[in-house]
Parts: structure tokens; C-alpha cells; sequence
């Protein structure tokens, strides 16, 4: 694993605030994230499979010498676990049942009062 | 925005484009809804924040049987909170808090990547996700928290914790002198999120 040498070891301005709130450099990171922990908390994916992939996409560029890899951006990794987790699951392709209209969770027997709404949440 | 955190525009649009294209294309296929990741941003930024942090750790320096019971099982002291936490999934199980206390100082850090304590904390501030900061905090602890201003005393021992999947460390930092007689709102308001982390210390009353 290379790492640039401490010399080069700056902090980001952000380390002397207090942060109260989430807060991302930009909107689409804000984006990815949600995504990320809503998909999980909706049950389409246990948090854990998003955190493998996340480790291995970090993984990958930590172990890729320095003059061979993109600068480190955080989200770009977050972003890549992101589509693999979905790509894993087969989200996108048809067929896809989601995970409260699985008959794996034997619900009592009603009649739909009507059709559920597509991811209505 | 350093050049070190700068962030290359072209790269920017491409992520900012992949992002959108992914959420459309969920919302289109009826796997999430048009404004479900909305909601859970909005659950995260309001209840998933560093104020209930602050109020444990309150609470464990007015409550020594609570403080104890934090050291040994973080889940029930929490749980005694009536704190917003939720979302279980993302993070929320494991919470363990490690307490300071004279000649300790706990660090957390996360050398895998970004097991953050969220429901206690919010978000990790951009540096502690840096992967030299994770490297050399770890490496370094005692040289980083120099550089990071935490008085350290020479005798003090510091204690690395690595966040993982199942341990979310969090830490109770030590309350600071001249604080007798404030309410627990009062000792709240000077724990601030570095202090948390371990990589500060509570702040200092202001004098009335």
C-alpha cells in the first residue's frame, strides 16, 4: 500500500469546526448517500453487502500506485460500491421483485384494497 | 477548498451525471419512490446528528451508574435516552462508547473505510474518511493529535480504536474543570463532535 509520505499530511480546513450537521462538498455526494442508506433501509440490500463493496472499491485504489490512480475522492468510491451493490442485487433488471412484495414474509391473507403504489414510500 | 481536497470539474459532472441517471432509473424501474431518498436525507439531517451524542455524554458525566453502564453496554445506557435513533440498518447497532478519564485519551478511527457511529455523531467530517489521516492516525496517533492541537501529556496513554461493522466506537470525553453546578442542557452544549471522535477535547465553559 503506498501512501504519500507525512510530509505531505495536511488536514482539511473542516477538522477545526464543529460540524453539526451532514454536510458534502456537493449535492450529487448528498444524492449518493441517501441513495445508498435508503435502498438499505428499505430492505433491498443489508447495509453490510454496500459496505463490502465500498471497501473493495477503496481497497482497489488504495493498492494502485500513487502515479497510476485518480486523486482520492471519497464519493467517486462511494458511487462505484453504489452501482456494484444495485448491479449485485439486479435491481435494474426485470423481474426484480421488491423486497415487501416477496413472498418470503408470509403477511395474513387480505384483499388488496388497491394496487400498491410503485416504491411508494 | 485545498488543491489537496480540490476536485477536478470534469470528474465532478461525471459522478454528479451517474448519481442522477442511477436515482432516475430506480425511481422509473418502481424500486424506490420519487421522493424516498428525500425522506431518509431528511430523517438523517435532522435526527441522525451529533446532539445525541452530546446528550450521552451529558448524561454520563451527571450519572456515574449511567456512565457505567455506558462503559459496559452502550446499547442499554442509550437505549435509557429516549434518543431518535433508527435506522438500525445503516450503522445504528454496535455503538460502543469508550470513556476518558485521567491518563487515557481514546482515538477512533477507521482504517477499512467509513464505520461511523451516525446515529450518535451524524456524518464523519470530510478528513476522517482521508485515507492519509486514517493511515497516520494509526501509524502516528500520538503526532496527529499534536498536530490536531489535543494537549496530551507525556504519561497519557492513548488508545486507537478501529471502527468496523460490528463496533462503532464513540468517545466520552472528559468533563472539563469548572463545569460544577451546570445542567446537563449546559454540559451539552460543550461537547463538541471532534471531542467524540477523539480528536479534540470538550470545550471549556465560557466564564459568566
Amino acid at each position: 500500500m503506498s501512501e504519500p509520505e507525512p510530509a505531505d499530511f495536511r488536514l482539511h480546513p473542516s477538522c477545526v469546526t464543529d460540524l453539526n450537521r451532514p454536510r458534502f462538498d456537493a449535492d450529487w455526494q448528498r444524492r449518493a448517500f441517501g441513495l445508498a442508506v435508503a435502498l438499505s433501509e428499505f430492505g433491498h440490500y443489508p447495509w453490510q453487502d454496500f459496505q463490502r463493496e465500498l471497501i473493495t472499491a477503496i481497497g482497489g485504489w488504495e493498492e494502485t500506485p500513487v502515479d497510476a490512480r485518480d486523486r482520492w475522492e471519497y464519493y467517486e468510491h462511494w458511487v462505484a460500491a453504489l452501482h456494484q451493490v444495485v448491479a449485485r442485487h439486479g435491481m435494474l433488471e426485470d423481474g426484480y421483485v421488491n423486497p415487501e412484495d416477496r413472498d418470503e414474509h408470509p403477511e395474513p391473507v387480505a384483499e388488496p384494497a388497491s394496487p400498491a403504489p410503485a416504491g411508494g414510500r | 477548498m485545498t488543491a489537496q481536497f480540490g476536485y477536478p470539474e470534469d470528474r465532478e459532472q461525471r459522478s454528479a451525471a451517474q448519481v442522477r441517471a442511477l436515482e432516475a432509473l430506480l425511481i422509473e424501474k418502481g424500486v424506490i419512490g420519487s421522493g424516498t431518498v428525500d425522506k431518509v436525507l431528511g430523517y438523517f439531517e435532522s435526527e441522525m446528528t451529533p446532539v445525541n451524542g452530546q446528550k450521552i455524554v451529558a448524561r454520563a458525566w451527571t450519572d456515574p451508574a449511567f456512565a457505567q453502564l455506558l462503559a459496559t453496554d452502550t446499547p442499554a445506557a442509550v437505549a435509557e435516552l429516549d434518543l431518535p435513533l433508527g435506522m438500525a440498518g445503516a450503522e445504528g447497532e454496535h455503538l460502543a462508547a469508550v470513556l476518558n478519564e485521567p491518563g487515557v485519551h481514546n482515538l477512533v478511527i477507521c482504517t477499512l473505510c467509513s464505520c461511523f457511529p451516525w446515529p450518535v455523531l451524524g456524518l464523519p467530517p470530510y478528513w476522517y474518511k482521508d485515507p492519509v489521516f486514517r493511515a497516520r492516525a494509526a501509524r502516528e496517533p500520538r503526532a496527529v493529535l499534536g498536530e490536531l492541537g489535543v494537549p496530551l501529556d507525556p504519561d497519557t496513554e492513548v488508545r486507537v480504536w478501529d471502527a468496523s461493522g460490528h463496533s462503532r466506537w464513540f468517545v466520552v470525553p472528559e468533563r472539563p474543570a469548572g463545569t460544577d453546578g451546570m445542567s446537563e442542557a449546559e454540559l451539552a452544549a460543550l461537547v463538541t463532535t471532534e471531542s467524540m471522535i477523539g480528536v479534540g477535547l470538550a470545550d471549556a465553559p465560557t466564564p459568566a
